[in-house]
This record gives C-alpha cells, structure tokens and sequence, in this order.
C-alpha cells in the first residue's frame, strides 16, 4: 500500500512506515528516549531525504513523548520544576549545536563528525550501563535503590545556587544542570536527536535521581524541545511533511503507550541493561559504516544542500 | 507557401533530398500528475515518419530529459582505520532524469563524434555537462568519477540507455516507453526525437511534458512553503492531538 509524501516528494510504503514508527515508539515509551537516533537511520534507509526525515519525525517525537509525559505525570513520577532548569540550558545548548552544524557543513565533513559522536556517545554511555547494570543485577537480591553516597562531597555538590528538587529526591545547585541541559541540546542539534539516551543515563547516575522520574522528566524535556523543534524546521526549511509525521504519529503514540507499560513492569537495572545493549548495537552499527570497507566507495548528493 | 516553394525549389534541384522526412511525435500524457497514489509512471511516445523515402532503413534515437541541477559524487577513501568522504566532483547542472532510447544500440546508429556532439547517451550527456573541480583529478580519474554517476543514477531508475528502447510497428511508425521513477523531479521535462538513415540526421522533432504536483499534494506544498509559522504551529497542535488521543484512549480500555 503506497502513498505519495508531499514534501519528501516520493512514494513510501504506508504498512511499513507505521511498522518501524510502532517498534520505535515502543523503545520510546520503554526507556523514556525520543528515539530519533533509531527513527532517522531507518528514514533515511527508505529513501527520505535526510531534511524531511529529521523534521517531519520531530512532531512524531513530540507525540509520543507527550503520550508518555501524560502517563508519567497520572502516575507522580514526573518533576517539572528539574525539567525547566533543564530545558534553560537546552535553549542556549542548541543554539550553540545549530552555529557548529552548519559550520561542519560548510568544512564538508558533516558525515563524519555525525557518524563519530554517535560511536562516542552511544559506546560510552551504552558501555557505562552495561557494566553498571550488571554490576547490580550480579548483587541481587537486593532490593535496596542505588546506594547513595552522601557521606562524600563532589565538586558539584559544592556548587551555589542549590535547590531542592521533591520530586527527584535530590538538593543540587542549578549550575551543573543548566550545563547538563546546554550539552543535551548542544549534541541534540548537532545530531538531530532529542537527547533522550544522553539525559536519563546522566541524571541516574551523576545527579542519582530515581530511574522513574528521570524517564518522565526526559520525557517532558524532549516535548518541549520537539514542539520547538518543529516549528523552527517547517519556518527555515519547510521540510515537514504532514502525511509522513501522521503516520509515524498514528504508529509511534500507539507503540509507546504498550512502552511505557512494558516499562512499568520491568526492573531498574533490567531497563538499563537493555538500553545499554540496544545504545551498544546502533553505536557498533555506526562504527562499522565508519572502519568497514563500502560496498560502493561513491556517492551521489543532488541539488546544492547535502541531503 | 514559403515551405512549398523551398521543397519544390529542393526537389527541382535535387541537391537535398534526404532532408525531405519529417517526424510526427504524440505523447500518451503532456502531464504527469503527481496524487496520493502516484508510485512511478510510464509514458508511452508514438512517432510517424512522414515523407520517407522508399528503401531507407531507419533508426530512431528518443532521448528525455528532466530538470537539471547541481549534482556532486563523492568517494569514500580509508584514512588510518576510518573511511572518510575524500574526492569529489561537482557536476554544476547535469539532468534529474534521462533516458536515451535507440532502435539499435547508439554505436549502430551513428558515428562516435556525432554521439558526442550530439551529447546521445548517457556518458557523452555526463562528460558534457559542466563541472568545476574542488580538487585537481586526472583523466583515469574523472573517468571514474563520471562512471560513478551513471552507475549510481541508473540504479536508482532515474537514468536509462536502452538500445532497444524504440519499436518499429510499421515502417514509418514507431513507438517508446519513458520510465518516470517515483521519487521523480517535478519540472519540464524535454524528449528529443531523431531520425537517423544511414547513420546521417534525416529528420529531429522535440516535444515536451510536464511533471506536477496535484490536488492535496500541491495545496500542502504551497502551505509549507508560504505558510511556514502556521504551517509549524499546526504540526506542533497535531502532535500534541495525536499523543493526548493515544494517552485517552489507552486510559479507557
């Protein structure tokens, strides 16, 4: 069943398209992540051109990020006073990430760069939770949350300007979370993505607010960058397409709702261990497009913008 | 009356009379609409040839072009243990869809300056279109580069070079069938149509199609296009319908 997508101006097939926005909205709802670095490769593998894939799954982010951030919110597990501390370095962090993109467009290694942040970031921090999440599942049973060590003081203990978060559990100055929140959006806008799978690994493990609360306070940080999001490309690039962001709307709201009741059901640590797995895939994925010879060395980029 | 008289005038002198053929082209379609349910198209061009004379074996070479623009092959190059993006070459305009359909295969039809003068087929259209280096390459090299091109655009469908593309179905009529991809380019869009006997020009004629957006597909690019801020907050508002409506809905069961 096909069906012609106005602004990505080809043909795609409708089953298929609804299938993958259905798996990813799963993942979605599972882990509290936008999903976007997951979303963008299949888009792009199908045909779209990259531009319309990054814009027209950003309404689709949004969607489902909102179905969970209301699920979440029912269930308390959800701190809106962090996430608006957040979201004030996210503004400046992707302002700063938009500037660096463009700037490596211009140096004609975009590709590149995108290719080693994602082997960087998803290797480091898939690697961090593996080991992690093993580590705790290897002390079972112990029914206990993550051992808080707060005999020590850590240098950003000793920050100013603290505040107490209720809902996170946590009395931590704003300055590195403003920080946090400037890098989430600074990579964000470099790699196109919500940020989702950098935020919820930080916030469990250097700020150890609960993983429940992490994955509903992510969840609303991404909505709000997403709505952003797809104002700003349909005013610069007009490159969302309506029937294509409908269709991964109507698959990835479904899919994230079973997501988050999957979600639910499962373990801290067996969550962390299967996201750390899924980072480690896509992050081995992008390292092998990087060392492994190309079935075809050649490339062909039309009109002026890479696409 | 001007025509008359310069075809009698060539006649009475008989110094040109091969020139006296004329081609009738029709198109199955001058517009290809492009709907929700637009998944690729065929086109199909008829040809007559009028006035020919008798005994001649004739060939007949179509070649379709769509817009052109920039294109750029790039070549991947192992750098220590990564495979980087190295050599490039821009192609300032080179066309987003060609076909060059023959009777026979080019090299049978006409000699190989005209194939190049004539820019018939896809590698004399590549070499000819305009470029500018980003890096000084050799001949082997730009060989290479301009291969890569045909390659690649053929196997996306968007370039093709069949030289059994063009069927007589009598004499002096002939009939093709243009291939349009389904991630085609919209525009105008040109077939050049020649008549060749003996390997010498007897007769050219060109008509033209276009390729539009329709209907829905055309009314929701010209809102993205020149309604862009509401076009955008209404995308956002669609979002957040979409994840209440699944929230709600979920709650219930």
């Amino acid at each position: 069943m096909q069906i012609y997508l106005p602004i990505a101006e080809l043909p795609v097939n409708v089953l298929l398209v609804i299938g993958m926005a259905l798996a990813v909205g799963f993942i979605s709802g599972l882990f509290g992540i936008g999903g976007g670095f997951l979303m963008t490769p299949l888009l792009i593998f199908i045909g779209i051109p990259t531009a319309v894939a990054v814009a027209s799954e950003a309404p689709q982010i949004a969607a489902s990020a909102f179905t969970g951030v209301l699920s979440y919110w029912r269930k308390r597990a959800l701190d809106v006073k962090l996430g608006a501390v957040l979201l004030a370095g996210g503004v400046a962090g992707t302002g700063l990430g938009v500037w660096f993109f463009n700037a490596m467009r211009d140096a004609g290694q975009l590709d590149a760069i995108i290719a080693v942040s994602y082997v960087v970031l998803l290797g480091a921090i898939g690697g961090l939770m593996l080991v992690e999440s093993l580590r705790t599942l290897a002390r079972r049973p112990s029914a206990t949350p993550a051992p808080r060590r707060s005999g020590r003081l850590s240098l950003v203990d000793r920050l100013p300007l603290k505040m107490r978060f209720q809902r996170s559990m946590i009395y931590v100055s704003v300055l590195p979370l403003i920080g946090l929140g400037g890098f989430v959006g600074f990579v964000g806008a470099v790699l196109g993505i919500g940020g989702g799978f950098l935020l919820v690994p930080i916030l469990v493990y250097v700020f150890r607010v609960p993983t429940a609360v992490v994955v509903g306070t992510s969840l609303f940080q991404i909505l709000i960058t997403m709505l952003s999001a797809t104002v700003l490309h349909a005013v610069t690039n007009a490159s969302v397409d309506v029937v294509l962001a409908i269709l991964l709307m109507l698959g990835g709201s479904i899919g994230a709702q079973f997501g988050v009741r999957a979600g639910q059901k499962l373990r801290g640590e067996h969550l962390r261990l299967l996201l750390a797995l899924l980072l480690l895939t896509v992050g081995g994925r992008f390292l092998m497009d990087l060392t492994v010879a190309p079935r075809d060395a050649y490339s062909v980029t039309l009109g002026d913008k890479p696409r | 009356m001007k025509r008359a008289a310069l075809v009698i005038a060539a006649l009475a002198l008989g110094a040109a009379p091969a020139r006296a053929e004329k081609l009738v082209l029709a198109l199955s379609s001058q517009q290809v609409t492009i709907a929700s349910n637009y998944a690729g198209a065929d086109l199909t061009l008829f040809g007559a040839i009028r006035g020919a004379r008798p005994g001649a074996r004739w060939d007949v070479i179509v070649q379709a072009e769509g817009p052109s623009g920039p294109v750029t092959v790039r070549r991947k190059e192992q750098l220590g243990p990564l495979w980087l993006n190295r050599a490039t070459r821009a192609f300032t305009r080179a066309p987003s869809f060609l076909a060059t359909l023959s009777s026979r295969p080019l090299q049978g039809v006409v000699s190989p300056e005209d194939i190049f003068s004539e820019r018939l087929g896809l590698r004399a259209v590549t070499e000819g279109a305009p470029a500018e280096g980003t890096r000084k390459l050799s001949l082997s090299e730009d060989a290479a580069f301009v291969d890569a091109l045909i390659r690649l655009q053929t196997e996306r469908g968007h370039w093709r070079e069949d030289g059994d593309g063009v069927t007589f179905l009598d004499r002096d009529l002939f009939r093709a069938t243009i291939h349009l991809p389904p991630d085609i380019a919209f525009g105008p869009y040109q077939v050049d149509v020649r008549l060749y006997a003996a390997g010498v020009q007897a007769a050219r004629e060109t008509i033209t199609f276009r390729v539009v957006k329709a209907g829905f597909e055309a009314r929701v690019a010209a809102l993205a296009d020149q309604r862009r801020v509401a076009y955008g907050f209404v995308m956002a508002l669609l979002a957040l319908a979409f994840g209440w409506t699944a929230s709600a809905v979920f709650r219930r069961e």
